[in-house]
């Protein structure tokens, strides 16, 4: 028996050690891959004109679509901000999705829009159309708006989507501010690849939490006052700029946030839309794109855009913090479970052996086996048998390559784009990822690990957040404990 | 934020855990307990390093009894004789300590830098756009004194100004700039960026030498034109159609690459903004290279080449659909009643493609599994929009002698809702003899086309 014991330690020991060095190597090469892919990409569109774009009649056309639910208090600059977005042939599609409050009635008065009588085909099923507005002015002919009844985010895009005329669709999340030039930037992408069609793009999601925003356009860019959307500038960082630009190069991007991206509006309804019964819609269109085009043989790719085109608001409070990263998990467990069959299958090339491994575990398994560890150190600390002494090292290495590697995400910040030009908010950041790993991190894994319960007991809802942005009732509750500090449902990082 | 005593509870033992586990990586190694045979190091005191061995003997065996050991030799000692995972460990946290350091530093100097150049820049930039105003648009000032412009950076931003202002600027003013440009010898810092080695530098440099019209490196710009980078190959390419007299789009004749949308686009806006006048592109529509025949065709379409038309026509039956769309959208501005019949035919041949490959793809499907995409073939998509285009370039020149044609691509039901609904409007622009179609189309219509034809009386 106590042999049988001393061989499952062994394993169990062993094994972790394996998966972490395996978890830490990944690290280090996504940071490689994306200091050098970042670097083409700089050097690249630093003496761009986009505004050859702007003026083009051979640019694409896009349609910019904008669930909105419950929006009534900023609705009208969002709309303002997205209207004024630098770009020719584009349109701006509001989908009010069966807000409770007076979204519609604001909008109505601002844009002086009008019932308009359009037929156009729904190729995708929603929920019922009550009515589509256009604006008598002149000055907004860019805008519709789609009221319909409640269906949930991916409800109300699948119905921007089947309004579309346009190329491609662009999806954003309506209380996102994005940069005038954010369609120009995500649209050229699109044009310069000749042999590989480029069926998606994301784009950098940035924190607005403490920003200056005037008219629905960042004036001034600052860090988050607060810990807790602090600590989430450095996790967006390492995410956006060390992982996702490494994927975009290995082509293995299962995910385009759901708060800003660029899609091939033809490929979007051929695999027929988001899928209405799912928390963790995006990444699930995406992975089924990818799908499809391997199973048309068809050459394609997911980039993304470093820049930082779309800036929003994240979870100030641990509670609705909670809620965003369990609904993650569910997201992804719920993509890589449905499509199961991409795991190390070779007829999908990038998205099945590196892609859907890498994210089945590390990204969903990796919590669980940390947790696993946190068991099996508790066991084995009651039984009073640990090496104390190796346990600090290892402790050590484990805090000290974290914070390492957050740095190095400064760092690409800092030689990249760097949004935030204080010196104070650089020693801010730097001492927060040292803080990180104590104060943040613990929760991250019991959200992730509460998201893995609920998922397997069958709880698919989006809590009582809805499915963008978050009710009154929350939002007036977060503002109460963080005074100014909005927070929203955003695009998941990993 | 009401924190109950569970929440409380769970914080502090989320904290304590934090001591062994977290973090970035989610990774589990963090609380990777320990083999008991492990030797570990505590540096602080020889009691210390006593722990970290069996027994007292075993440690006086590795370390010798020599109290007079420095604290260094004993760290040597211990880390000579420790397990490799444990070497293994404390090289990694060396590393990262020092590079954590170095990170620090690094970050906290280059922002320190960053600022500093940044203020000093912004200064420069001010002042030379003043002085460059004063010089523009004071006539009493014939020469201008640039601060610092013996420094390689200043005399880049110096370029960048000038460059500014010459892209906004026509005539007299334009070219006073340009000579000032030639006059402080900055055409030499961009025919070293043209030469240099680094691509983003020769494409910056191009992008210079053409603007300022510097037309001394034509001829090693035109090699890059069919570069294999296609970042210099694009620079190129819109340098030679500003710089090159004579033959603007001479490049195309070779270019062995497909050119891209972002390429066509670029040699776009250069001919209008610059007002390069092409007398034709129809040379190009016989290239091997079938982007450059579509790049042409765009041309064609854009400054409605009518004197083309026939030669378009011909390609209404290329073999390459991405061809016959273009050749097709290319005919829709000349608005002329030349190319109607083959367009017609063109829709015939399309439909029948469009069916092949549906009858085809019903044919697949049968032995196939359902499975979680039932998406359709992506090969349908462009007879679709080779068809839609046929019927959009149509809508100009329809007459009523189309009718019938119209009636049966309305009636079609493989047609999308799209392209009947555009046959729809264009029959309510016939006049009496439209709504009589559609009048007579109703009669037999099933509900969707019904509602579509409502729509459209409602919208005349």
């Amino acid at each position: 028996m106590i042999e049988f014991f001393r061989t499952l330690q062994f394993f169990i020991e062993n094994g972790i050690i394996i998966i972490t060095i395996f978890i830490f190597g990944s690290y280090v090469a996504l940071a490689g891959f994306s200091a050098l892919s970042m670097l083409q990409y700089i050097r690249k569109n630093s003496y761009i004109d986009y505004k050859v774009l702007l003026s083009s009649p051979l640019a694409p056309s896009i349609s910019v679509i904008a669930p909105a639910y419950n929006e009534g208090k900023t609705i009208i600059d969002n709309i303002r901000s997205l209207m004024s977005l630098h770009y020719n042939d584009f349109e701006v599609i509001i989908v009010n999705d069966g807000s409770t409050d007076d979204t519609m009635k604001k909008v109505i008065k601002a844009y002086n829009l009008e019932p308009v009588d359009v037929i156009y085909e729904q190729k995708i099923g929603t929920k019922p159309i009550k009515a589509i507005y256009k604006s008598r002015n002149k000055a907004f002919n860019k805008l519709v708006v789609i009221d319909k009844e409640n269906g949930g985010k991916a409800d109300a895009l699948n119905a921007g989507t089947n309004f579309s005329q346009k190329e491609f669709i662009s999806v954003v999340d309506v209380d996102s501010v994005l940069v005038e030039d954010a369609l120009l930037i995500m649209a050229k992408p699109f044009l310069e690849e000749t042999k590989r069609k480029i069926i998606a793009s994301g784009g950098v999601i940035r924190i607005a939490n403490s920003c200056k925003i005037e008219e629905g356009r960042i004036t001034e860019v600052k860090l988050p006052k607060r810990f807790i959307p602090r600590v989430q500038v450095l996790e967006y960082t390492r995410s956006f700029l060390m992982g996702r630009m490494a994927w975009s190069k290995l082509n293995g991007l299962l995910l385009v946030s759901g708060a800003f991206g660029m899609f091939n509006r033809e490929i979007v309804l051929k695999v027929g839309g988001y899928n209405t019964n799912l928390v963790g819609e995006d990444m699930e269109l995406i992975v089924r794109m990818r799908r499809y085009m391997s199973e048309q043989k068809e050459k394609y790719r997911v980039i993304y855009i470093p820049d930082p085109l779309c800036w929003t608001e994240v979870p100030a409070s641990l509670k609705v913090l909670g809620r965003q990263r369990d609904r993650w998990t569910r997201g992804n467990m719920e993509s890589l479970f449905m499509h199961f069959r991409l795991f190390f299958n070779p007829k999908y090339k990038s998205l099945g052996l590196l892609g859907h491994p890498y994210w089945f575990f590390f990204e969903w398994f990796a919590p669980i086996m940390e947790f696993i560890g946190i068991i099996y150190f508790i066991i084995i600390a009651i039984l009073g048998i640990p090496n104390w002494p190796f346990f600090f090292l290892l402790l050590a290495v484990v805090y000290f390559f974290a914070v390492t590697l957050s740095h190095w995400a400064i760092l690409f910040e800092e030689l990249s784009f760097h949004r935030y030009k204080r010196k104070r908010e650089i020693v801010i950041m730097l001492f927060t990822a040292m803080l990180e790993p104590i104060f943040y991190h613990p929760f991250i894994l019991m959200f992730s690990i509460r998201g893995n319960f609920k998922y397997f007991i069958g709880e698919k809802t989006w809590g009582s957040m809805d499915r963008v942005g978050f009710s009154e009732e929350e939002k007036k509750e977060d503002e109460d404990e963080n005074n100014d500090e909005m927070i929203t449902e955003r695009g998941q990082v990993a | 934020m009401v924190l109950s005593g569970k929440k409380i509870l769970f914080t502090v033992i989320a904290v304590f855990f934090i001591q062994m586990t977290f973090n970035i990586t989610r990774s589990s190694a963090e609380v990777v307990p320990v083999f008991r045979e492990q030797v570990v190091l505590q540096f602080i005191s020889s009691d210390n390093i006593l722990n970290l061995f069996n027994s007292e003997s075993e440690a006086l065996t590795v370390l010798g009894n020599n109290d007079s050991q420095s604290i260094w030799q004993r760290i040597r000692t211990v880390y000579i004789e420790a397990p490799l995972k444990v070497k293994v460990l404390l090289v990694i946290l060396a590393y990262l300590l020092i590079s954590l350091l170095v990170l620090f530093v690094v970050i906290i100097v280059n922002r320190q830098v960053k600022s500093r150049r940044w203020k000093r820049d912004q200064v420069l930039k001010q002042e030379y756009q003043e002085q460059l105003a004063d010089f523009l648009f004071n006539d009493e000032i014939q020469s201008v004194a640039f601060r610092g412009v013996n420094n390689i950076k200043n005399r880049q931003i110096l370029i960048d100004e000038l460059r500014f202002l010459h892209s906004n600027l026509y005539g007299e003013a334009a070219s006073k700039l340009r000579d000032l440009y030639f006059d402080m010898d900055l055409h030499k810092d961009s025919l070293r960026k043209v030469y240099n080695r680094r691509w983003h530098t020769k494409s910056k440099g191009f992008r210079e030498v053409a603007q300022m019209d510097v037309k001394d490196a034509n001829d090693y710009i035109l090699s890059f034109t069919n570069s294999k980078n296609p970042n210099i190959r694009v620079e190129a390419q819109v340098a030679m159609v500003k710089l090159s007299e004579e033959e603007p789009l001479a490049f195309l004749n070779d270019l062995t690459y497909e050119l891209s949308d972002w390429e066509m686009i670029n040699i776009y806006d250069t001919l209008v903004y610059h007002q390069i006048n092409i007398d034709s592109f129809e040379p190009w529509l016989d290239s091997d290279n079938y982007s450059v025949i579509m790049f042409a065709l765009r041309m064609i379409m854009l400054f409605k080449h009518v004197q083309t038309i026939p030669r378009v026509k011909q390609l209404l039956f290329h073999e390459y659909p991405e061809i016959r769309l273009a050749a097709t959208k290319a005919l829709k501005p000349m608005e002329s009643v030349d190319y109607i019949p083959e367009l017609k035919l063109l829709y015939r041949d399309e439909t029948y493609r469009l069916q092949e490959i549906l009858r085809e793809f019903e044919e697949k499907d049968k032995d196939k599994k359902p499975g979680l995409i039932e998406a359709k073939s992506l090969e349908d998509l462009l007879p679709r929009r080779i068809r839609y285009e046929i019927i959009e370039s149509l809508d100009p020149v329809v007459s009523a002698d189309d009718l019938p044609f119209l009636a049966d691509v309305i009636r079609d039901p493989d047609n999308s809702f799209k392209i009947r609904m555009l046959a729809l409007q264009m029959l309510t622009s016939l006049g009496q003899e439209g709504n009589n179609q559609l009048d007579e189309l109703s009669k037999d219509a099933d509900t969707t086309l019904s509602n579509m034809i409502i729509n459209v009386k409602q919208n005349q």
